[in-house]
């Protein structure tokens, strides 16, 4: 069983913490200060996933970390290309970074139709459970058929950050 | 009856009023009424019909007549179409003699013969309408083709021949007819006189008389189908028509469904009368299944297209040509719109060979112009031009500088994924993936940036510098080629990457456009090309091999001119110092040198090479490439041979001098031959020494072999001697089919055998058997079973097993002639096997 690799994406908004969720996941650190991504950062992990047959498969994933989407500028679909799947990320502490979740659903399937998405309400650590409960709702309704499940992740405390990413590369090797 | 046109509608208004006066007409829907008066006045016409009739010849011959005539008809197809329009499947069945009557029709015909009363006020208008709501037309055809091939109204009018009309009353039979339509109608009678009064006077005008006539005349026309088909066309042909007309749509729906069986069926009775019946609805009938469903018509077309297409360009090539090509520069246009990396694979590999051959045939004519330029003629110019060729000079100096490429990436354009990657090994590992991510980031990146996101702009981001290092890139429709390398690379090896590109594009273009991630399912032999990328070029000490010499001599030329005093001092240390570069390029750039750290230093005279090396060999070839940049200086080789290492040159010499030496001694015939050795890193190995021929003694076979063993430089000695010792130069023979030793050779033979391998411990034997061609069940397997029988006596008598080996062999010993007796084929024959050497 060779490796293979696959190219998956973050996307949304700026500052909702694409970058510490993959910080999180790949060096399992988090840093309370900004950096705002410029253009694209590429990170990497291999990791191993359980597919429905019980066979085991080596993945050399690679992250492509995007600058995150503001009112000036979108983000560049060539950097989607070829991207198996995409994490959605959204703040939980804005709001409106929920309800663009839909513009880059639809840029990402866009791109790639047969992509599979997660979507992470990012930042759980800072906001009341109840206020999560009706903020999962609200992305609920932007789902599409490509979205296959919304997490509520915290890259300050790792909360589903491995979940949301082994299973999103699930979602991918079974789109295959 | 909601689907009458307006104008239909009008028209109905209008009869209605005609038969029936305004009161009623508000009283009852108008369809309801209609139907039965104009089938009463239908029915008088036939009445009128039925008194010309005891005239006429009987009612069967006729119809008869008319139906045998029927293949010949004139026009076929307008009885076709006749019954598709007129007839509507209930009367069909039954009894409805108003429409099928082929009088009725006639009067029709008549009557739409004149254009004024057609559109506004005759009632034959509506008679396609109301057959439209009353019978859909697919029904009736079906009914038609399921029935029989035979137009319906002739078949009706054989079933219901005027003589059965004869018999019912008509008022009955029309009552049931409607009856199947609309509630029966209960209309006073004289109403309907009045209205069949109005009817006849506007039908047939005041003259009444005139009446009997016309029937007498279509009476007449009707024996003949020539005449009832000029009688029935113009109907049919108005009929349709004006159901083309008024509803397209509906003709079309209505026809689709069968009009591949009702052309199959009807084409085989008269092919071009259906061709023109059908033609007019036909491809309002299939636009509209395009529009309903596209798909259908797709997989209907779909699997013959190829052949269709194929056949019409055999058999008219121009008209297949003619009729794509306004649509072709179109076609591709778009294509390039919607799908530009298809086209770039596509056309890639044939626009870079083609570019690249143009451009061959420009270098070969400057070659040939430097050729020109190199008659006495020329030189004179030349000097002049020395001045300026300085430049050039530099230029392809710097060209010959050996170039290192350190990585080949194949990368998946969109994802950004490694298909493969090749690497020198004695350099830094690189990342694959996070680089071919990086440069397929920063791709986009410039591409977006500079072409503001025009995908359709064929810019591409060729080449990435830092440093004395860069990074070529060169992109096809789904991949690309990422080249790192290390100085400037010669323009051949630009091509080389395109023609690699070409390749495996041609090649594993699916390949590559389909890949996911799964190095499993790119073919190795993407890979070993790529390698060839890698290893082609850095082992090539040339680059510029089939480089015009003429240009290159001229370039000689300069660099000799460069080189004459004059020339300032500091220009020639800066040549010179590009020339040490050079060579130490190329000393690093060859398998053998790279790992050596060896040093050159040009002065104006001199050439001094210095450094260590563990062989003379490599002392010699570190000067051999030199030799390029040598020029009128005199090479001062100052490398170090560390160990003395084995010249093949002067191996071989040894060699053959003790092949010489031992070639004197008796019983010694043999030849050797010495073959060097290198390594994949093309390393001097220790090499080999073939000896083949016969010795006598086993004692003078082991010492021969000894002696090659010990020249320096050769390594391994493939020792086919054959040893004859005294004793073991026997053989055993066997009976015919039998691989039973003899008493006799158990008991003298194999002792002898056992003694001498006793003697010399270390050496083998083989033991080969043999079984003639000729021997009776002779077989490989005898010859088998002798050997074996052979090394089992002397395992028994005490010899290892380990040093004995058994084959057999079908034929005869090769030292036993095919006439000599057969016997001597049936034998088993030893070989000694010479103990292997300590080196
Ligand atoms: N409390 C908390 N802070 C977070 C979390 N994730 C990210 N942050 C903070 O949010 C800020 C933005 O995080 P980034 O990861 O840089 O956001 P980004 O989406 O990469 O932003 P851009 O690159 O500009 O698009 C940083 O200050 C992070 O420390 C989280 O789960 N909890
Ligand atoms: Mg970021």
């Amino acid at each position: 069983m060779s490796v293979i690799s696959q190219k998956m994406c973050l996307v949304g908004d700026f500052g909702v913490g694409k970058t510490s969720l993959i910080r999180r996941f790949v060096d399992d650190q988090f840093s309370d200060e900004y950096l705002s991504t410029v253009g694209v950062k590429i990170s990497r992990k291999a990791v191993e996933v359980t597919l429905n047959n019980q066979t085991q498969q080596k993945v050399q994933l690679l992250i492509w970390d995007l600058e995150g989407h503001t009112k000036f500028k979108s983000i560049a679909p060539s950097y989607l290309q070829g991207a198996k799947g995409a994490l959605i990320v959204a703040d939980v502490t804005r709001p409106e970074t929920i309800e663009s979740l839909t513009n880059h659903i639809e840029l990402f399937t866009s791109v790639n139709p047969k992509g599979a998405i997660l979507l992470a309400l990012n930042k759980t650590d800072l906001v009341e459970p109840n206020t999560i409960e009706s903020l999962t709702n609200l992305a609920e309704k932007q789902a599409s058929d490509r979205v296959f499940g919304i997490y509520q992740t915290s890259a300050k405390t790792g909360k589903d950050v491995d979940t949301i990413f082994s299973d999103l590369v699930l979602k991918m090797l079974e789109a295959r | 009856m909601q689907d009458y046109s307006p104008e239909v509608a009008r028209d109905l208004e209008l009869l209605r009023k005609l038969l029936l006066g305004e009161e009623t007409a508000s009283q009852a829907p108008s369809e309801t009424i209609k139907r039965p008066l104009v089938d009463n006045i239908q029915t008088q016409l036939l009445d009128e019909l039925d008194r010309h009739e005891d005239m006429s010849p009987p009612a069967d011959m006729k119809v008869a007549d008319s139906e045998s005539n029927s293949p010949t008809l004139n026009n076929p197809e307008s009885d076709r179409e006749f019954s598709s329009t007129l007839n509507n499947p209930e009367s069909d069945r039954e009894s409805s003699p108003t429409l099928n009557n082929p009088e009725s029709d006639r009067e029709f015909s008549s009557t739409l013969n004149n254009p004024e009363s057609d559109r506004e006020s005759s009632p034959i208008p509506n008679n396609p309408e109301s057959d439209r709501e009353s019978s859909p037309i697919p029904n009736n055809l079906k009914t038609d083709r399921e029935s029989s091939p035979i137009p319906n109204n002739l078949k009706t009018d054989r079933d219901f021949s005027p003589l059965d009309f004869n018999e019912l009353d008509n008022g009955e039979k029309i009552a049931i007819a409607d009856s199947q339509i609309v509630p029966t109608d209960t209309q006073p009678q004289n109403t309907e006189e009045q209205a069949l009064q109005q009817l006849q006077m506007l039908l047939f005008g005041p003259d009444m008389s005139n009446l009997e006539g016309k029937v007498q005349q279509i009476e007449q026309q009707l024996f003949d189908p020539d005449a009832l088909m000029s009688l029935l066309v113009p109907i049919i042909v108005e009929l349709l028509d004006r159901k083309v007309r008024d509803s397209k749509e509906e003709m079309a729906h209505a026809l689709f469904p069968i009009v591949d069986r009702l052309i199959l069926e009807r084409s085989q009775e008269d092919k071009i009368a259906m061709s023109q019946a059908l033609a007019n609805v036909i491809p309002d009938a299939i636009s509209q299944q395009i529009r309903e469903d596209p798909e259908t018509i797709i997989q209907a077309i779909s699997p013959m297209m190829g052949g269709a297409i194929a056949a019409q360009l055999h058999h008219d090539r121009d008209t297949v040509i003619s009729a794509l090509a306004p649509a072709m520069g179109r076609a591709i246009k778009q294509q390039m719109e919607s799908e530009r990396d298809v086209m770039v694979d596509a056309l890639y590999p044939i626009v870079g060979s083609t570019v690249s051959r143009y451009l061959g045939e420009a270098l070969q004519e400057i070659n040939d112009k430097v050729t020109n330029t190199l008659s006495i003629q020329g030189i004179k110019r030349q000097v002049v031009a020395a001045s300026r060729g300085v430049s050039t000079a530099e230029l392809i100096l710097q060209e010959a500088l050996p170039c290192r490429v350190q990585a080949v990436f194949l990368v998946h354009k969109a994802s950004g994924l490694t298909i493969t990657d090749v690497q020198r090994l004695d350099t830094l590992k690189l990342e694959p993936d996070m680089i071919a991510g990086m440069l397929t980031a920063i791709r986009s990146f410039v591409k977006d940036c500079m072409d503001g996101g025009d995908t359709g702009s064929n810019s591409e981001l060729n080449e990435i510098e830092y440093g004395d290092s860069k990074i070529l890139l060169e992109v096809a429709g789904f991949c690309y080629l990422a080249v790192i390398l290390q100085g400037d690379p010669p323009r051949t090896f630009l091509r080389q990457i395109r023609e690699t590109l070409s390749w495996l594009i041609q090649k594993h273009g699916d390949v590559i456009e389909n890949y996911d991630g799964d190095p499993d399912t790119v073919p190795p032999t993407v890979r070993s090309r790529i390698q060839d990328l890698l290893e082609d070029f850095s082992n090539k000490p040339k680059p510029y091999q089939g480089f015009p010499w003429a240009l290159t001599g001229l370039i000689t030329v300069i660099l000799g001119i460069i080189a004459v005093p004059g020339i300032i001092f500091a220009q020639n240390q800066r040549f010179n110092h590009q020339i040490e570069t050079a060579i130490e390029r190329a000393w690093y750039d060859s398998a053998d040198l790279s790992v050596y750290n060896l040093d050159a230093e040009v002065t104006g005279e001199k050439l001094i090479l210095t450094g260590r090396v563990p062989n003379e060999q490599l002392r010699d070839r570190a000067a051999m490439f030199t030799e390029a940049f040598q020029d009128h200086r005199t090479l001062d080789n100052q490398i170090v041979a560390v160990n003395l290492p084995p010249d093949p040159a002067q191996t071989e010499a040894e060699v053959q001098r003790i092949l010489q030496l031992v070639s004197e001694r008796p019983g010694v015939e043999i030849s050797a031959e010495f073959k060097p050795r290198f390594d994949e890193d093309k390393q001097l190995q220790p090499g080999v020494v073939a000896i083949a021929g016969t010795i006598e003694r086993l004692e003078d076979a082991i010492a021969v072999t000894q002696a090659f063993n010990d020249i320096p430089g050769v390594g391994k000695i493939t020792n086919t001697v054959k040893v004859e010792i005294a004793g073991l130069d026997l053989r055993l023979y066997f009976g015919i089919g039998s691989a039973q030793l003899q008493p006799m050779d158990l008991s003298s033979k194999i002792p002898l055998i056992r003694r001498q391998l006793q003697q010399h411990p270390n050496i083998k034997l083989k033991l080969i058997g043999y079984s003639p061609t000729s021997e009776p069940n002779g077989s490989l397997d005898l010859a088998q079973k002798r050997a074996e029988a052979v090394k089992n006596a002397l395992v028994q008598q005490g010899i290892n097993p380990e040093r004995l080996s058994a084959v057999g062999q079908v034929g005869m010993p090769s030292d036993v002639t095919k006439t000599a007796a057969a016997w001597l084929g049936r034998s088993v024959l030893l070989e000694v096997q010479l103990p292997p050497l300590n080196p």
